[in-house]
């Protein structure tokens, strides 16, 4: 019982994560709230990507642009072309110009911007010395800068050139007119909205979560944390062409356990590990055409799909100068698996594309201060029993995750 | 009961701050103005006469290797019409100038190399207009092998009026495309007027006209669009681009190129 009402913090953000992973607060701790005690906070946390970059598919760090970019060639500019004469045409055309067909023809260019911010909310109640029961919920909100250009090769630059010295001054206009508004042509022709969420504020899914302190020694501690995660918060149709997935979409479930090993009063090592399963369910989806791009007009409205599995390990050192206060420094590291998209209306390899991308890894350092007035107020000199923790994390590898900082502060009151 | 309804409080309250906010993807558009004419100096440089001409509707289809092949051929050919055919108005424009019709009908006495140079330029017309026409007729053969629809021209038909474009009026007579199935006769088009648009340097002509069918006039038998470029040359004018026929809510994608000769 030492020192678990004193210690006790919530993890607000710690398990709060849309499906994909993503840099947020993380803090392991191996306490549990007395019987009866009530706990009320918030987490605050401030996520930018401002620095442009991204982990990319072999766990390079690359800027935005050079992720979400990607080279065309002739042939590329056919495969897009939905109907099958104007593809045809378009084919015999680049021939007769004397292109061939995997000759570069441009590429397209996607500024990515994204700042995220969270405010999660705690309610709990300690249901005996050993057991506590928490309800979680995030209100995330996402700021997305987009821009998307086509930049031409030299090749289709020429072609251009020479239709206009021929006069087919419209067909050389089209080109240029189609290729700096590919993205809007392509939305509109497949039948997307042309417009992109640009700054959105939602829940995310609702957490609840069963704490059991399973070992409780003088100087060994185990915690168990099962969470039941609802899904919550606004969701995306499949006419949104940036998928900011925000939502589980389904109900899981995430186990989670924590050791804490104490040698003295001021030395803390922790160590957790969690694994989050996820659930197949059945959704309308847009199937891609081919790997040049997600953007597709063909529709399964009963695609099963299944969001790969999560699982990671923190590792974490305390160290406590006084009773109130607390520094720590840890490292966490994650992955998840692929997702998994099956459906019957298209050839299976297209259902494939969809996966493309969706494994990740992500591995984080973070350091921070924790300070409570718990033992101060216990002592009537403070006000309130409250628990004040400030964190600062950076991602320090990945794969398929946007590197990050993250500035948290959370902030937890208790009641009886 | 009450940290209950805390509870439910904040839920709602959540749920009221959902909001979001949507941005539209920039859509770059280059303007068309319209314009009642055509610079003067474009419209008073050449005939108002069309001299060559290229019309036809592609297949519905190019599903064969074959069809494939032969709409490369087309094209390919298509775009060398234009050059050939200023290589053939420079040679005639020289052959003119050096006065080669009264040299080579001895009313006129001239200096032996001019008068060889008269010869090989008679000889170079020859071949340049064989070249020319057998490059129409390769396209024709083509565009019929591959199921599209060709359009005889004033070309095909003998002591047929030239068509014109008339920059005054703004209207354009085609005196011939295609020919009715029972007597051959040409199908006419005239008095079709025709709106101007400039974008960026360049000028489109465009017009629609309700197409005739074989038998006669035929209200029911669709229209034509054409959609031209226009582009000025040194002995010529070319215009070209789309000609596409509208029938029964559907398009059927052509083409069409003609050439006036500079005065």
């Amino acid at each position: 019982m030492r020192h678990s009402y004193l210690y006790f913090i919530i993890l607000a953000s710690s398990i709060v994560q849309a499906t994909p992973l993503a840099g947020r607060f993380t803090f392991l701790n191996s306490a549990s709230m007395p019987k009866d005690v009530w706990v009320f906070g918030s987490n605050i946390s401030q996520n930018s990507v401002t620095s442009g970059k991204i982990y990319n598919d072999q766990g390079k760090l690359v800027s935005n642009q050079n992720y979400f970019s990607r080279d065309i060639t002739f042939k590329g500019l056919i495969e897009e072309i939905e109907d099958s004469f104007e593809k045809d045409l378009a084919a015999a055309a680049f021939k007769a110009y004397g292109k061939d067909e995997n000759e570069l023809a441009g590429s397209v260019i996607n500024d990515v911007d994204v700042k995220a911010s969270a405010n999660t909310f705690v309610f709990g109640r300690g249901l005996s010395d050993r057991a506590d029961f928490l309800v979680i919920f995030p209100l995330v909100t996402i700021n997305t800068k987009f821009n998307s250009r086509f930049e031409l090769s030299p090749a289709l630059k020429g072609l251009v050139s020479e239709l206009r010295a021929e006069g087919q001054f419209s067909r050389a206009e089209e080109i240029l007119t189609k290729e700096s508004n590919a993205l809007h042509e392509k939305l509109k022709d497949a039948g997307y909205e042309t417009r992109y969420p640009s700054e959105i504020t939602t829940l995310a899914n609702i957490y609840l979560n069963y704490r059991y302190q399973a070992v409780r020694k003088t100087k060994l501690f185990m915690v168990l944390d099962s969470f039941f995660v609802i899904p919550a918060g606004e969701t995306f149709d499949d006419n949104e062409f940036l998928d900011l997935r925000i939502n589980e979409e389904q109900y899981s479930f995430k186990q989670a356990v924590t050791l804490g090993y104490s040698p003295n009063k001021s030395f803390e090592t922790l160590m957790g590990a969690y694994y989050h399963k996820r659930f197949p369910f059945y959704k309308e989806k847009r199937i891609p055409i081919n790997a040049n791009g997600m953007i597709s007009s063909d529709l399964d409205n009963n695609v099963r799909v299944q969001y790969g599995d999560s699982y990671g390990a923190t590792l974490q050192l305390n160290y406590l100068p006084s009773s109130n206060l607390k520094l720590y420094v840890g490292q966490t590291l994650e992955y998840r698996n692929s997702d998994s998209y099956q459906g019957n209306d298209y050839a299976s390899y297209r259902y494939d594309l969809l996966e493309d991308q969706t494994e990740q890894r992500l591995g984080e350092a973070f350091v921070g201060v924790q300070f409570n007035t718990i033992s101060l107020f216990l002592k009537k000199k403070f006000l309130l029993p409250l628990d004040l923790n400030l964190q600062y994390n950076r991602t320090n590898l990945g794969k398929n995750t946007l590197f990050s900082e993250t500035i948290a502060l959370n902030l937890l009151g208790f009641y009886k | 009961m009450m940290k209950i309804g805390l509870l439910i409080s904040i839920f709602i309250l959540l749920a009221c701050s959902q909001k979001i906010t949507y941005q539209e993807i920039p859509l770059n558009l280059q303007e068309d103005i319209i314009v009642k004419r055509i610079p003067q100096n474009v419209s008073t440089r050449y005939q108002s006469e069309m001299d060559i001409m290229v019309a036809f509707l592609w297949p519905k289809s190019l599903n064969t290797e074959d069809s494939k092949n032969r709409a490369v051929n087309i094209l390919s050919l298509a775009r060398s019409l234009k050059d050939d055919n200023e290589l053939l108005l420079s040679t005639n424009k020289k052959f003119d100038s050096l006065r080669c019709t009264e040299v080579m009908t001895g009313e006129i006495t001239v200096e032996i190399e001019i008068e060889d140079q008269c010869y090989e330029m008679e000889e170079l017309k020859n071949e340049l207009t064989f070249k020319l026409y057998q490059k129409v007729y390769k396209i024709k053969e083509d565009v019929i092998a591959i199921k599209g629809i060709w359009f005889d021209n004033h070309r095909d038909f003998d002591a047929l009026p030239l068509p014109t474009v008339n920059f005054n009026a703004n209207i354009i007579n085609f005196t011939a495309i295609g020919s009715y199935k029972e007597d051959g006769k040409p199908i006419e088009y005239f008095n079709i007027p025709f709106e101007l648009k400039r974008t960026k340097d360049f000028y489109t002509l465009y017009f629609d006209m309700t197409r005739k069918n074989e038998n006669g006039l035929n209200d029911n038998y669709g229209y034509f669009t054409g959609k031209v470029n226009i582009l000025p040359l040194k002995n010529s004018i070319v215009y070209q681009g789309e000609f596409n026929w509208h029938y029964n809510g559907d398009t059927q994608e052509g083409v069409i190129y003609w050439q006036n000769i500079a005065n």
